[in-house]
């Protein structure tokens, strides 16, 4: 049901922004996925890839980008059995890809699946497949390889040379390829498009000779084919084919060196670009394109390098197009890899490692600031738990007016491109990439944005009734703790980690000290600067370095294989933690702060334009006295204390069955008082009470409205309850044990029964009641909240009814409690919580009864902790006494 | 046949087919190279020079519109016997060079050759039309006749029995590093490409209109189809306009390649029309005609008209392949000689070894003579070329060199010849040290076709065993003892030879794992033998990929299937 837009809050109702970021650990249910080799990408949409490659078990996987899902992707398996050997093919003409795989040693081609309309969430249900198979029985299929007309496979047969046939993608009949070498012994082939005509990009070896070919499929005229062979001083040991808008591939050919193939258009020459950088042996290359800006990825002994043809000029401070920057190594331990690129996420890498536990995972360069970020990609399991750094942003909207924010919505973007979590819900934010958040009546979310150094950028609320956007600097109390902390050499020597150890190593070099003490300081006003755009002389200082100020001030320009970098590949690549000395000189200038750099002979200047570069380079300072962004954490982040979260848990755990005892005794003295007051009661509720607005029925007063100020650290259970209400689909109900649900289902049925004599108009108010007395059960509502809220409800309803339903609920209750304390202490798996709970206690089994305690125990724990700085139970005593008051807290005290 | 015959006179002939090079047209057609509009406007100004307006020019368009408009008050005007006014419109048509008589404005489809059956030295070029408009002023005084040209067709007849590519052409084409190049080998490779022979096709001095080959729109009068021959044989080929059949190829700077073992020094061209299997497309061939060796092509009448299409012998024609490349098979030996001489070195580089005679009749002789104390061993080596033969399945060209060996003992005593004794590879009997039978060894070759002309040399040895001719078991003791301690030294000399020829062949070859680099195959490497595996040998491997390297013997050549297959290079 929509709610009326005049009970909704508007720009005019002087909404006030709450919000609060703290840098914490977060949990997520969410398990990495696994890969096994081979994988290749492709983009849906601008910015949604769609990755494709084996499971461990080399069943066919699709890896899907989906904006608003648990975890960011979904995991779509496409293979009953293993799949030997699988190739996508995108028509970049008619805007369609196709999926060629063997499986059961048969060739399957998928149905065309069209960018435009496919539901890709389910493609796992949609997609059909033919197949065909080999010409002979015993021939094995080992590879494949699909064109936008044709499709290409080999077999194998013991003792025989491998076998090649082309089939129509219309009929699937195989017929055998005919090469025009001989002797070969094929070490690649791909189907693709070169010089207008659809043929198969072949690499073998001819005699002692390595070849690199390619051959078009005969045209229907003359039943010819066109034919090329590429040709390097250097061997070619792979290569890699990318659509082009004019339909031909762009080739490249990787040996020692890289060669760019482009078909010329209406002429006839083949563009060839010998790219800079010299390399060992490549053994695989992979190519992405947006528009006509183009990235390399060549893996070979020393790592996986990057190059792009956007050169970044850093006297200009712009990128020029067509000039190829020198590769830099991005990674060190890739084995399959694919990538493609974007125009927020600029440029993505898909990677796996197989002797590292195969976990896919994601390098990103964000367009803004150009810097590269690394993290795993997860799909949502339930009963997995994945710790994540990250800062949480609880974000809460105020308004005096009795208005509600149900069913509006915020608009969340960011600075520079992020990847964050609103309310457990993966979501690409960025300064061209805004979602949507709904509200509900509590008019709160928690933004969660996982890091890896202390900076992140601004994220920016806007919606309809705010007058101007919020922006939130998710980083602002870090840094301000950070500047608390970090005054002079001396203070960093002795900063201790909350677990009491010290930041710095024992025996750093004090002067080293003083200049990152320093370097710190300079670049914390940096920071304020870019945050509030005020101007600022320009300074300088170094790291590490002897003489401090020195640091040129013209940039003279070195011609180094570094140049054409942007910001993010150096920090990336070329900077790595070992760099002990550098100087910065920072000037304010028109659209940002330019840092120049000196690390050793070498001159490096960019403009910066956000906290998060300064972020970046707060860590390379730290890094410079061996602190990183592990210890950092340690040093600055708000540290969940499990141990006394399951110390009171205990501690209510036992006073909740202290208190059934207590309840199943007071029950009859409850119902007693029910009686004697209804009458009573029901008469105070003022009949405006009961003619409650339409559009409020939704509106749950049930929630205690907490009036708590916005805090991430305590919201965080809140937080998290998406999951617990849909982890595996199904509504929380069902989870709760058995027992318990019979009790609800008879509940139910009966409830019904009052229902049809009260009329359908009144169920809003009954689904209310229902709802609160599950709460009260969960425990989230004391009885007598719950009382109240009984009675509130019922005003209005004919007193007979109200006995009746009092009367079933008494029954339903009396029930309840006499199956409690079995059914409380049954076992309960919930996400989050219980793999949570058994990494905690190392083995404990996590009861019905336990997990509504948690509940209660980590916001409960959490800010008892904030307020007085101390576990709630930390002493004996207390304990008791809490415990011993479960005796008494279902008595009536009415006084 | 000898080869001479079967090549009619040249030392070398690749033989391209009609589909090929009517495929390729179409591929330039497709990108664009050739270009797809051709505009045409023809006539004489005042002076009596020709006008010749082509599309390329910016007012072609208004110029036809003019035109029409022109002659339709031209004809008005006379109607009206107004002959002032013809007379200022005349006067106009002379200022504004508007005297055409003929003109078209068309899109074309991909041009077409087709061979001409027992005409070798001409072939058809004909240019389609897609689509397009043609313009005739049948008198000067009337208006234009608007003509329909869709599916018309012009026919050229292209003497390309005429065609030479001379030397000094092309050096004038070359850039600074083919140029020495081709002053030192003749031909470049860019002379049998496919854009190439369209120049050489398109060029229309020599080319000449054929009206009874072409289709022209109907009801065009025999005087309009008389001025377009007019215009393409008279007018047009006495200009210099190289480009005149609209197409816009430009001769591409020619790259230096590496000479190759048969580099061509001229060429000439014919054709060979087949019907075989009634494919005349696939079988019909273009033929690139060589010489090697600066030597002057044939001028007898049958030059260049060869028996048969060489297609005609393709082990593959499907469409991999484009066509069928030969040279005779006495040159063919050039490179069997040279794979004589390279067996001849490795057993000429052997310490001590003799070369008696070199290969004479296929049979090369070697000896070594060799002493201990007053003993002597002289050893003879037979090496004999068995056979030249093709592989089982026409992928290359075997050659067998058949190694016997004969060793002669003697054994003396103060001066005096005590025995001698034969051991070789005949010999039966075997005695302690010799413990194997007597066999020959095989030295066998494959060659064949490699990457951009290379030959590709897999090779094999059999090792050669040797054994006493006459049974051991009768010599004397005392004589047995003396020869065994002979044997010694031979027999581990014979195992070294052996090796060593091996590791020579294996080293040259390329082929890894070869042995030991001992001292002696240090020395073999260091003589300059000729090192197969980075010769080119064929030329064109720039344009041409080769496979199915045979021998005809019936033909007397030597014969590969052809790929057209241009090498994208930096």
């Amino acid at each position: 049901m929509k709610v009326d837009p005049k009970f909704q809050i508007s720009k005019d109702d002087k909404v006030t922004v709450d919000f609060k970021s703290e840098l914490m650990q977060n949990y997520f249910p969410e398990s990495a996925i696994e890969a096994g080799t081979t994988i290749r990408s492709l983009m849906v949409t601008p910015e949604q890839p769609f990755i494709f490659c084996l499971t461990k078990d080399k069943q066919l996987q699709g890896i899907l980008r989906s904006e608003g899902s648990a975890s960011g992707w979904i995991q779509l398996i496409l293979s009953k059995g293993e799949v030997t050997s699988f190739e996508l093919e995108y028509n970049t003409e008619e805007d369609y890809f196709q999926i060629a795989k063997v499986e059961d040693n048969k060739v399957w081609v998928s149905d065309e699946i069209p960018l435009d309309t496919t539901q890709f969430e389910t493609l796992d249900k949609s997609l059909s497949w033919s197949s065909m198979q080999a010409v002979n029985t015993n021939e094995v299929i080992n590879k494949v390889s699909i064109g936008i007309e044709k499709i290409v496979f080999s077999t194998t047969t013991k003792g025989e040379d491998a076998k090649y046939y082309v089939a129509n993608l219309d009929d699937l009949t195989p017929k055998p390829c005919t090469l025009f070498e001989n002797g070969m012994k094929i070490i690649q082939f791909e189907l693709g498009n070169f010089q207008y005509t659809n043929g198969v990009f072949m690499l073998y070896d001819i005699g002692k000779e390595r070849s690199f070919v390619y051959q078009s499929f005969p045209d229907e005229r003359y039943g010819k084919t066109t034919k090329a062979r590429f040709d390097e001083e250097k061997a070619i040991n792979c290569f890699a084919l990318v659509e082009s808008d004019d339909t031909n591939d762009i080739v490249y050919g990787a040996g020692k060196n890289i060669h760019q193939y482009i078909s010329g258009i209406e002429e006839d020459t083949v563009d060839v670009i010998k790219m800079p950088g010299t390399f060992e042996e490549i053994k695989r290359i992979r190519a992405a394109r947006n528009g006509d800006h183009h990235s390399v990825w060549s893996l070979n002994e020393k790592g996986l390098h990057y190059q792009n043809n956007q050169f970044f000029d850093q006297n200009l401070q712009q990128f020029i197009d067509n000039q190829w920057t020198h590769p830099i190594v991005m990674a060190k331990d890739a084995e399959q890899f694919c990538c493609v690129k974007g125009k927020g996420i600029r440029n993505r890498l898909f990677a796996i490692n197989t002797k590292h536990g195969s976990e896919l995972t994601q390098l990103w360069q964000d367009a803004t600031t150009t810097l590269w970020n690394k993290n795993t990609l997860t799909i949502k399991g339930i009963d997995s738990l994945k710790e994540v750094e990250s800062y949480s942003a609880h974000i809460q909207f105020r308004s005096k007016a009795t208005k509600t924010f149900q069913d509006l919505q915020v608009r969340l973007s960011a600075e520079s491109n992020l990847f964050v979590y609103v309310n457990g819900e993966s979501y690409h934010i960025g300064p061209d990439h805004e979602v949507s958040i709904p509200l509900g009546v509590s008019a709160e979310f928690t933004v969660i944005c996982p890091v890896k150094d202390i900076a992140s950028s601004n994220i920016i609320l806007n919606a309809n009734f705010l007058k101007k956007p919020v922006a939130i600097n998710l980083s602002e109390q870090v840094l301000r703790n950070l500047e608390e902390k970090v005054t002079s050499g001396e203070a960093l020597a002795n900063a201790r980690k909350q677990n009491g150890n010290l930041l710095v190593a024992k025996g750093t070099d004090p002067a080293l000290l003083n200049s990152a003490a320093n370097g710190i300081k300079e670049m914390l006003s940096v920071a304020k600067t870019v945050e509030n755009g005020t101007a600022f002389s320009s300074n300088s200082f170094g790291i590490g370095t002897s003489n401090q100020t020195t640091a040129a001030r013209s940039i003279v320009n070195s011609s180094n294989i570094h140049q054409g970098l942007t910001l993010g590949d150096f920090l990336h690549s070329v900077w790595d933690s070992t760099k002990k000395a550098f100087e910065f000189v920072v000037e304010k200038v028109k659209d940002g702060v330019k840092f120049i750099i000196k690390i050793g002979e070498q001159i490096f200047n960019w403009i910066v334009k956000t906290i998060r570069e300064i972020g970046h380079f707060i860590q390379k300072i730290f890094d410079a006295i061996s602190v990183f962004f592990k210890d950092l954490f340690e040093f600055l982040a708000f540290l969940f204390d499990w141990n006394s979260i399951v110390e009171t848990k205990n501690a209510f755990k036992d006073f909740t069955n202290e208190a059934i005892i207590c309840l199943k005794n007071e029950i009859k003295n409850i119902r007693k008082y029910v009686d004697d007051t209804l009458d009573k009661q029901i008469e105070k509720f003022s009949p405006e009470l009961v003619d409650i607005p339409d559009s409020l029925h939704k509106a749950d007063p049930s929630q205690p409205s907490k009036e708590a100020p916005a805090d991430p650290r305590a919201n965080w259970l809140n937080s998290k309850k998406n999951y617990l209400h849909d982890s595996s689909g199904k509504p929380i109900k069902s989870q709760i044990p058995t027992d318990f649900t019979d009790v609800f289902q008879s509940f139910t049925s009966q409830l019904k029964e009052i229902l049809v004599k009260s009329g359908e108009g009144f169920k809003l108010q009954v689904d209310i009641i229902f709802d609160g007395f599950k709460k009260m059960i969960q425990g989230e509502l004391t009885f007598l909240e719950f009382l109240k809220l009984l009675l509130h409800k019922l005003a209005g309803l004919s007193l007979f009814l109200v006995k009746q339903l009092m009367d079933l609920i008494f029954v339903s209750l009396d029930t309840l409690i006499s199956i409690a304390q079995v059914g409380l202490n049954k076992q309960w798996e919930i996400p989050i919580i219980t793999p949570l709970y058994k990494a905690v206690t190392k083995s404990d089994e996590l009861t019905f009864l336990d997990v509504m305690c948690l509940f209660v125990a980590i916001p409960t724990t959490i800010l008892y902790k904030i307020g007085e700085g101390k576990a709630p139970f930390g002493e004996g005593k207390t304990k008791e006494e809490f415990i011993n008051r479960g005796k008494t807290i279902f008595q009536l005290n009415l006084n | 046949m000898k080869g001479n015959e079967t090549l009619a006179g040249y030392d070398m002939v690749l033989a391209l087919s009609q589909n090929t090079i009517n495929y390729q047209f179409s591929q330039l057609y497709k990108r664009n190279i050739i270009h797809k509009k051709w505009g045409v406007l023809g006539g004489k100004n005042t002076d009596g020079k020709d006008i010749h307006i082509t599309e390329q020019d910016a007012e072609f368009k208004q110029k036809i519109k003019d035109w029409i408009s022109l002659q339709n008050d031209i004809e008005k005007a006379r109607k009206d016997n107004n002959w002032e006014e013809i007379g200022n419109l005349m006067k106009r048509r002379a200022s504004e060079n508007l005297n055409l008589t003929f003109g078209w404005d068309s899109t074309l489809a991909a041009p077409e050759v087709s061979f001409i059956k027992d005409n070798t030295k001409e072939v058809f070029l004909e240019i389609r039309f897609k689509t397009g408009k043609l313009y005739y002023r049948e008198e000067e005084t009337k208006a234009i006749t608007v003509f329909n040209l869709k599916d018309s067709v012009y026919a050229f007849r292209v003497p390309i029995g005429q065609l030479k590519v001379k030397k000094e052409q092309m050096i004038l084409d070359a850039g600074e590093s083919a140029e020495k190049i081709i002053r030192e080998s003749g031909l470049s490779y860019e002379d049998f490409t496919i854009q190439s022979l369209f120049l050489n096709f398109e060029n229309a001095n020599i080319s000449n209109f054929d009206k009874s080959k072409s289709t022209l729109p109907s009801g065009s009068s025999e005087a309009f189809q008389n001025a377009i021959a007019n215009y393409f044989n008279m007018t047009v080929s006495g200009t210099d306009n190289p480009y005149v059949l609209g197409y816009g190829i430009k001769r591409k700077k020619i790259k230096a390649s590496e000479k190759a073992m048969f580099q061509p020094t001229s060429l000439g061209f014919s054709t060979s029309y087949s019907n075989k299997n009634k494919k005349p497309g696939d079988f019909s061939a273009l033929n690139f005609l060589m010489m090697l060796n600066d030597t002057k092509p044939p001028t007898t009448t049958t030059a260049g008209i060869l028996p048969k299409s060489l297609i005609e012998l393709g082990k593959d024609t499907s469409s991999s392949t484009d066509g069928v490349f030969s040279i005779q098979g006495n040159h063919f030996n050039t490179y069997l000689k040279s794979l004589d001489d390279y067996v001849q070195s490795t057993f000429t580089n052997l310490e001590g070894v003799q070369l008696k005679h070199g290969f004479q009749n296929n049979v090369m002789v070697l000896t070594r003579h060799q002493k201990k104390k007053d003993d002597t061993i002289d050893t003879t080596f037979t090496i004999t070329k068995e056979s030249v033969k093709n592989n089982s399945n026409n992928s290359g060209i075997s050659v067998r060199y058949k190694i016997e060996i004969h060793v002669t003992v003697k054994v003396h005593a103060w001066f005096i010849e005590v025995g001698k004794k034969t051991l070789s590879t005949n010999g039966k009997y075997t005695k302690d040290e010799i413990k194997k039978k007597g066999s020959p060894g095989y030295l066998d070759f494959t060659i064949k076709a490699g990457k951009t002309g290379r030959f590709d040399l897999d090779h094999k040895l059999t090792e050669p065993n040797i054994a006493f001719d006459e049974n051991p078991n009768l010599f004397g003791h005392g004589f047995w003892n003396d020869l065994l301690s002979i044997l010694t030294i031979f027999i581990s000399w014979i195992i070294l030879t052996v090796k060593a020829i091996v590791n020579q062949i294996a080293t040259d070859l390329g082929k890894q794992g070869a042995g030991s680099s001992s001292a002696l195959i240090k020395k073999l490497n260091a003589i300059d033998v000729l090192n197969q595996t980075n010769k080119v040998i064929l030329p064109l491997g720039k344009v041409y990929a080769f496979k199915n390297l045979r021998i005809e013997n019936k033909e007397d050549i030597v014969a590969y299937d052809i790929a057209y297959a241009p090498v994208i290079e930096k």
